[in-house]
């Protein structure tokens, strides 16, 4: 068996023979690997490497997304038919906002246009809805006005 | 440029290359070369391999560089990368070579080197000798505690064994080179090693 000063020694001797062994620097080798870094594009830098990463994929899904949302506004908003409604209820004349505000607010609003027979409830019952309900919003916005008057 | 990041220590040059800095990877280049070259050229006796596997080595470990975790030291981190790319070389040479049966270290002495290796182990008279006696892997696990001075810990790590089989390992590999000891002569053995018993006991007592 070895005793502690042999396996000192030993454990010296590995160290020292080992360090002095085998090849030196060599300038080729380095050279030919700070090529190939650069190659692997070593001015990019790992954490820069990884941000681009991240610029990959979310510039695209960014992207789609703004494209999906966009096309989606534009199908909203040419199938929808309720802003259409309104501009006929306009143009056809068949808004009628009464001179006597103040009759229209005491009357239900239900009733109002009921009993309006110049109109085919059955052609026209969407509009008349319409209608009432820019009267009936109309109507909320004048007591605050007539009573600023007063 | 570089002797001003000749201060720095490894850990230090790898954060900073890691956040940016080029330089700082080429002083790790530069400091890694010769170690990672020595310890692969004790299996592979082609000068060509070796600067090959140094050159992957280095590539590897730049990639892999946002990996790096500071906790461990970074020597320990690149000679496992070192290890297992020798592994996967050693694996497929032997393959190609259709010398599946020999260990690496063997089937190279049997090529017949003529190599710049060979011209240096032969100075190496210890080295030489425990190349002859000791398996491949107790002559890696002896050659990182030794001459890389990795704790037993960290030859474990590399070597992806348990820490008492690299113990285990080291301690076989010393008691088959006590005879070697007895052979050389005393003028054969150099002294004044870097690593004492006292360090040696250091490392052992790191690596638990």
């Amino acid at each position: 068996m070895m005793n502690r000063m042999q396996d000192d020694s030993l454990g010296q001797a590995l160290h020292v023979e080992g360090k002095r062994s085998g090849p030196a620097f060599s300038r080729l080798l380095h050279e030919r690997v700070m090529k190939a870094l650069g190659e692997c594009g070593m001015e990019a830098t790992p954490e820069r490497r990884r941000g681009n990463w991240v610029w990959k994929v979310s510039v695209p899904v960014g992207l789609a997304a703004a494209l999906a949302i966009a096309a989606g506004t534009w199908s909203v908003l040419h199938n929808a038919k309720g802003p259409e409604k309104q501009q006929s209820v306009a143009d056809n004349g068949l808004l009628v906002i009464p001179d006597d505000v103040d009759d229209v607010i005491g009357q239900p609003t239900g009733t109002a246009a009921d009993e309006d027979e110049s109109l085919d409830q059955a052609q026209y019952a969407s509009l008349n809805r319409d209608a009432r309900k820019l009267v009936s919003f109309v109507a909320d916005q004048v007591p605050s006005f007539t009573s600023d008057a007063q | 440029m570089a002797g001003a990041l000749e201060k720095f220590s490894d850990e230090e040059l790898a954060q900073r290359a890691r956040a940016g800095s080029p330089a700082c990877y080429e002083e790790i280049v530069r400091r890694y070369q010769v170690p990672l070259a020595r310890f692969l050229a004790r299996k592979f006796p082609s000068r060509r391999d070796v600067e090959d596997i140094v050159q992957d080595t280095l590539v590897r470990a730049w990639q892999s560089l946002h990996r790096y975790d500071s906790k461990y030291a970074f020597r320990t981190w690149m000679f496992t990368i070192a290890y297992r790319l020798s592994v996967s070389r050693g694996r497929h040479d032997a393959g190609a070579a259709g010398n599946e049966n020999l260990p690496a270290h063997v089937a190279s002495k049997a090529e017949g080197p003529a190599q710049e290796l060979e011209r240096e182990e032969n100075r190496s008279v210890l080295w030489a000798r425990a190349r002859e006696v000791l398996s491949e892997e107790q002559f890696q696990a002896l050659w990182l505690f030794y001459v890389d001075e990795l704790a037993a810990g960290e030859v474990a790590r590399v070597m992806n064994r348990s820490w008492v089989s690299v113990k285990t390992m080291i301690h076989r590999a010393r008691r088959k080179l006590e005879p070697v000891l007895g052979e050389l002569a005393p003028g054969q053995l150099v002294g004044g090693g870097q690593k004492t018993g006292e360090d040696e006991a250091a490392a052992w007592k790191e690596g638990e």
